[in-house]
């Protein structure tokens, strides 16, 4: 499946609902999240996914579209451009250093910032469970 | 890109306290403790010619209540400049304060929703500058960014830990006199989590060239000059004054490194069993940082070795002189009389089991995890703390 997809965002839902490291490092969050890749290399065309993440599982991933678009009000929109999430999924940045490193870009109020920040083993998690999805294709 | 955050400027050495007159302020807002305010609040008003507010109050442990109470002074007295005089919850304390009067509004808020990485505009709204004045060598808090307060309002106390780079102090004076009167265990207790510092910061996975730079130095000058301090402050009652200089600029330059690199194993263990079994952070960090060496020691072989070579150990390999210094860090922790378990903490075993779920997720999601240089996970931590509990050596 094509990274990016609707297929993928379902995909990432199946696997964050069977992981139980990210089940048990996220037992009490609460907050949604559109994952924003932005165009970069051979991704020509960014895209956006969101998720709705709730006490360890993901009650919903889609590809947002014009048909389907995010809620209206979504507490977290994590971005970067394509390399950098690559980078992410490979373990060369880790969640909170690319936010320091300004690879990441989190737009959020501050009180959900100081949320995420309390929250630092569940994004670590959910990295791993984005990096195990399987038969992936990257452009 | 990375950044490195520096005060403005440090001032050290034989009478670097009289630095401060050669500033002018209308109102200075000072935070400290009662002991501080006994011993050194004298040496400091001395050269001081502006307007005075004290602020004595800060318990050992700072809390988000005592701190709200010194912002409301803050915001009565709007002084232009706040000093900090005292050990790690002094600091720790004033960097609660100055957040909470710049937004008035928003009361606890201000520190619990602090934006790590956002523009607070501290000065610009307050129209007022921090200066550190340390007076353990220490928690390098005067030149850290991160802190940890605790929350009594309701019957468990909770930790809130907040940060930005606007809270690294303007000035950090370290004037080695205000180190005199600490007693031998807290010279023991505050040397070792500098120490630790150095080895977290240069071990971490967000270790830097200017962080390195700074660490090697700091963990030089405490492996050589803590014992020797310890010694003859237990023997004459005070140590040296050059050697207690060398160990408060060790400390600085340690929370210096380690504040723009990051913290490991030994702290995340280390603010967890504080939190949870209420063991002083200074008792327990030496043995934290012994473990996280022994646990980190064939991912990071080359790194430790590398300390170990500036404590003077040789070798004929990485591993093997890593080793060494491993096994001289558990010397260092019985000459110094540090516990070497939790259990001779006072912690009972039933207390330990009781409390150890939440310790290891209290510590799984410390920012020290994330940049452990070797993974941990939920088991990990729980085999840890087994070990920790009884004193055994790392095996795994």
């Amino acid at each position: 499946m094509l990274y990016g997809s609707q297929e993928w965002a379902e995909a990432l839902m199946k696997v964050v609902n069977e992981s139980e490291g990210y089940e048990k490092a996220a037992k009490n969050w609460e907050g949604d999240f559109i994952f924003e890749t932005l165009p970069d290399g051979a991704l020509t065309e960014g895209f956006q996914i969101y998720c709705d993440l709730w006490h360890g599982k993901c009650r919903e991933a889609y590809l947002i579209t014009s048909d389907k678009p995010a809620p209206d009000k979504v507490e977290y929109t994590y971005s970067s451009k394509y390399s950098n999430w690559l980078k992410l999924f490979d373990g060369k940045i880790g969640p909170l250093k690319g936010i320091m490193q300004r690879k990441f870009k989190v737009d959020c109020s501050a009180k959900s910032m100081a949320k995420l920040m309390r929250a630092l083993k569940a994004a670590q998690e959910l990295v791993a469970c984005t990096a195990a999805v399987e038969n992936v294709e990257y452009p | 890109m990375w950044d490195f955050t520096s005060p403005r400027k440090c001032i050290f050495g034989e009478d670097a306290l009289e630095y401060l007159s050669e500033l002018s302020f209308k109102h200075a807002f000072i935070v400290t403790d009662p002991l501080m305010r006994k011993l050194h609040l004298t040496a400091v008003k001395e050269h001081l010619t502006c307007e005075i507010t004290v602020f004595d109050e800060i318990p050992g442990e700072p809390t988000l209540q005592i701190v709200q109470k010194g912002a409301e002074l803050m915001i009565k007295t709007t002084p232009d400049v706040i000093i900090a005089l005292g050990g790690g919850s002094v600091l720790d304390a004033a960097k609660g304060m100055w957040p909470m009067w710049a937004n008035p509004d928003d009361g606890l808020d201000a520190i619990e929703g602090l934006d790590p990485f956002g523009s607070l505009e501290l000065r610009e709204k307050t129209n007022c500058k921090l200066i550190n004045i340390p007076t353990t060598s220490g928690t390098g808090a005067d030149v850290t960014w991160a802190t940890v307060l605790t929350d009594k309002s309701s019957d468990m106390d909770r930790k809130a830990s907040f940060g930005n780079r606007e809270l690294v102090a303007d000035i950090t004076i370290l004037d080695p006199s205000l180190t005199k009167t600490m007693p031998v265990k807290l010279i023991a207790g505050t040397g070792l989590d500098a120490m630790c510092h150095a080895v977290d910061g240069y071990l971490s996975t967000w270790r830097n060239d200017f962080s390195d730079a700074f660490l090697r130095h700091a963990f030089k000058l405490l492996w050589e000059n803590l014992p020797i301090a310890v010694e003859e402050a237990q023997e004459k009652g005070e140590a040296d004054s050059e050697i207690r200089e060398k160990l408060h600029n060790a400390s600085t330059m340690a929370g210096w490194g380690f504040g723009n690199s990051q913290i490991i194993l030994a702290h995340s263990l280390g603010h967890s069993i504080g939190a949870v079994y209420k063991v002083p952070h200074s008792v327990v960090i030496g043995l934290t940082c012994w473990y996280s060496l022994s646990y980190n020691k064939d991912t990071e072989a080359e790194r430790i070795a590398e300390l170990a070579r500036l404590a003077g150990y040789t070798g004929s390999s990485d591993e093997e002189i890593a080793k060494k210094l491993i096994n001289g860090f558990k010397d260092l922790l019985k000459q110094l009389k540090m516990p070497l378990s939790l259990k001779e903490m006072d912690i009972s075993k039933e207390v330990f089991e009781e409390g150890l779920d939440n310790a290891i997720e209290y510590a799984l999601n410390d920012s020290g995890t994330l940049s452990n240089p070797r993974p941990l996970d939920y088991e990990d931590y729980e085999r840890i703390f087994n070990y920790l509990f009884e004193g055994k050596e790392i095996d795994f």
